[in-house]
């Protein structure tokens, strides 16, 4: 793996992070939803856009700049985890369900149809 | 440096850190078959992610950069649920539908039981 794309690969993390932060923000701020929306949305959000840059079959710098670095960073999975045990302790149970079954079964079907028109323009 | 940019830039330097940390441990590991290095890394980040939540419910006065730097930043970019639904995809279309589930549940199966591990180890440790 070419020496530049590690480089890159760090401010792509940082950039990733602060857009997880600001969508969560944003969503807060502008409709009122919070915790775990801001989680399902950068997660779902960043499946997609994963799919879709793994099926433009770009070069593996490109995969690990905006794929690992950018894209790995946006998503996240443990605070997915910790809202979903907060809300079981809050005994909120259909919430705690919802909050797994959701992003685990639409987040495959979303990335695969991010990979689908990748691969359709690619 | 006010207060929100001290937060900012400590979510930027873990967030680079946390992508770093993951990519490398990727990279370290046999590529094929199972993705075994985003387990690793969920798993070590969701219980790094639950002992600082804990932490920090225990003592508030904590320094502001604390939570942004290690929770916001170093925990959520070294984990990723991107990078798992991606690994789904991939294992479906070579190993079969089965393979794929099998993996995205023990992924949340092992996540959930580390933070409830966790949550009840620090409860145990601070007092």
């Amino acid at each position: 793996m070419n020496a530049l794309a590690w480089v890159l690969a760090a401010p792509a993390g940082a950039l990733g992070a602060l857009a997880r932060f600001g969508t969560g923000r944003v969503l807060a701020a502008r409709a009122g939803l919070h915790a775990p929306w801001g989680v399902l949305a950068v997660n779902l959000i960043g499946a997609f856009l994963l799919g879709f840059l793994v099926g433009l079959h770009p070069a593996d710098g490109v995969v690990l700049v905006v794929g690992t670095g950018f894209l790995g960073s946006y998503t996240t999975f443990s605070t997915w985890m910790i809202e979903t045990d907060a809300l079981a302790e809050a005994r909120r149970w259909t919430g705690a369900l919802l909050n797994l079954v959701v992003p685990a079964t639409g987040g495959i079907m979303i990335a695969a149809a991010g990979f689908a028109l990748g691969a359709a323009i690619a | 440096m006010s207060p929100r940019a001290a937060a900012l830039l400590a979510i930027a330097i873990g967030g680079a850190i946390g992508a770093l940390a993951r990519g490398g441990i990727a990279e370290a590991l046999p590529t094929g078959g199972w993705p075994i290095s985003t387990l690793i890394v969920n798993i070590i980040g969701t219980i790094l992610l639950a002992a600082v939540a804990a932490l920090i419910a225990w003592r508030p006065s904590l320094p502001h950069w604390f939570h942004p730097l290690i929770a916001v930043g170093f925990c959520g970019s070294l984990t990723t649920f991107a990078g798992i639904q991606v690994e789904a995809l991939v294992l479906m279309r070579d190993g079969g539908s089965a393979t794929a589930v099998l993996y995205v549940v023990a992924t949340v199966v092992l996540g959930l039981v580390a933070v409830v591990a966790t949550r009840r180890a620090m409860a145990r440790v601070i007092r």
